[in-house]
């Protein structure tokens, strides 16, 4: 009783702080959104206007709901470096200055692949990025095309 | 009873995540320390210290569409009970979400004119002590009245578009103004309403170009402070740069306007405001900053000129540390200093989070 009872508390806290999963550094990653969005890809200047928020709503009326990685991950720093072409740092600048401004809220940090998985999936309008070996482990997500390519 | 701390805990969690995403909390503080270098000049004698301001910033995505904003600021320690310091609300509004080109706010609302007075005082995403006196808080500079007040309460209509590769973004304002003797975010002392707009490109994510306008007319009031039916006009119109290149950062915004009272009176006046900076190792931030006003271009040796010389550092995510050299100059006739230039030390920790 004892020992599940330790199990689980262990489970509990590893739910809480989110998965740890170490990505290869060299590992390819893909731009996800919700599985119901009839996206199928965006250019790099639309991906950028819904990150810094220029973007709101998806052609289909429904509210952009971006997450990312958190630049601790590997994927989330190739995402802001080679994608966005913006330094975590501006970016955080560029958001805290929206904020304060009355300008809305940043698109959410997510510690994971899963969790940025769940939240796309969760959100009618979600858009976030993963390792493309997570594609196949989630579902309610779709990959989009990223200009002329398929990953990053 | 452990399986039952588990389950609970991993709802509060899960509810936490969910309520996150409806409900942001942001906020920003900031406490400054000032210093008359000298013996003569406006600056502080006394090396004091300021509980500048404490402010908490609310998003509520109440819909998919309606969003609700406030910034809510307790300044200088404020306490009521003694009679000090300032609380206030320095925005709340609903806006909803219509298409990208078109978001409808209303409520109070800072007028969106030029770079800084959006800002207002979130001092974390500045990078010197206070936002420029010259084109924003030039009454405090030497001019009469403001090139356009900083708060108004009213409708706004924003939005963003692109044209090939030039982002866009545009707010236009219709607000009761600015009035001395009624509350202009509660009754409106006339029926002409202040208009506020501003047009901003980003043909990179380098640079930023804007133009802004703001129009109102203001009652006149006679002695007994009854409205004799004559208005003043206030028209400014502004143009700024935002550049970074690299590590290299440069900030210029123009402003020039007029003040036409009923009487022959009138005024126009200009100021301009630069700054140049350096970042190094994404940290340290050195910067220069020039200041100047004309606050009345038909009356001379009014000019005030503003030299600053600082030092910004990011200590931790959201921290800041700034110490910089504040160098006033100004002309005899400048209805603020007359010619006693002075220079004081200013410094700072801001924290945004």
């Amino acid at each position: 009783m004892r020992k599940t009872a330790v199990i689980g508390l262990l489970l509990g806290i590893m739910l809480g702080m989110g998965s740890i999963v170490s990505v290869p550094a060299s590992e390819p990653a893909v731009v996800i959104v919700n599985g119901a969005l009839e996206v199928d890809s965006l250019s790099v200047h639309q991906l950028r206007s819904i990150y810094l928020g220029k973007v709101q709503m998806w052609p289909e009326k429904l509210k952009v709901s971006p997450c990312y990685i958190s630049t601790n991950n590997e994927v989330g720093r190739r995402f802001f470096k080679s994608v966005l072409s913006i330094t975590s740092e501006k970016f955080k600048k560029h958001w805290l200055k929206r904020v304060f401004s009355g300008y809305g809220s940043a698109p959410k940090a997510l510690s994971s692949p899963r969790k940025v998985g769940n939240f796309v999936a969760e959100h009618p309008g979600g858009i976030g990025m993963i390792p493309q070996s997570w594609v196949d482990s989630l579902t309610g997500i779709k990959v989009i095309a990223l200009g002329s390519k398929n990953t990053f | 009873m452990v399986t039952i701390a588990i389950v609970l805990v991993s709802c509060i969690h899960a509810n936490a995540d969910h309520m996150d995403d409806r409900f942001r909390i942001n906020g920003y503080s900031s406490f400054e320390f000032e210093k008359l270098l000298g013996s003569t000049g406006k600056g502080d004698p006394n090396a004091s210290f300021d509980a500048d301001l404490f402010d908490l910033v609310l998003n509520i995505q109440a819909t998919d569409r309606l969003r609700i904003a406030a910034d809510i600021t307790w300044e200088h320690g404020a306490a009521s009970e003694d009679d000090r310091g300032n609380v206030a609300i320095e925005y709340a509004f609903p806006e909803y979400l219509v298409t990208n080109a078109l978001r409808i706010r209303a409520g109070k609302m800072f007028v969106p004119f030029g770079i800084y007075n959006e800002i207002h005082t979130a001092k974390p995403v500045f990078l010197s002590v206070k936002e420029p006196l010259s084109t924003n808080k030039n009454h405090k500079f030497g001019s009469s009245i403001r090139f356009y007040p900083r708060w108004a309460i009213g409708i706004s209509f924003l939005g963003n578009a692109t044209a090939g590769n030039v982002d866009l973004d545009y707010v236009i304002q219709i607000s009761n103004g600015d009035q001395e003797n009624t509350n202009p975010y509660e009754v409106d002392d006339n029926t002409a309403k202040a208009i506020a707009m501003r047009v901003q490109a980003q043909p990179s994510t380098a640079i930023e170009l804007g133009i802004s306008y703001y129009r109102d007319r203001l009652t006149e009031y006679d002695m007994l402070g009854a409205d004799t039916g004559e208005r003043t006009l206030v028209e400014s119109v502004g143009a700024h740069l935002q550049w970074e290149f690299g590590s290299v950062g440069l900030e210029a915004e123009f402003v020039t306007g007029r003040v036409d009272p009923s009487g022959p009176t009138g005024i126009r006046r200009k100021a301009l405001t630069t700054m140049i900076y350096v970042t190094a190792h994404s940290y340290i931030t050195p910067y220069v900053r020039f200041e100047w006003l004309d606050p009345d271009v038909d009356t001379g040796a009014d000019e005030a000129l503003m030299y600053i010389y600082g030092i910004n550092a990011r200590v931790d995510e959201g921290l800041f540390l700034k110490a910089e050299l504040n160098t006033i100059r100004s002309k005899v006739a400048n209805a603020r200093f007359s010619d006693q230039g002075y220079t004081e030390f200013k410094a700072a920790i801001a924290v945004g989070f």
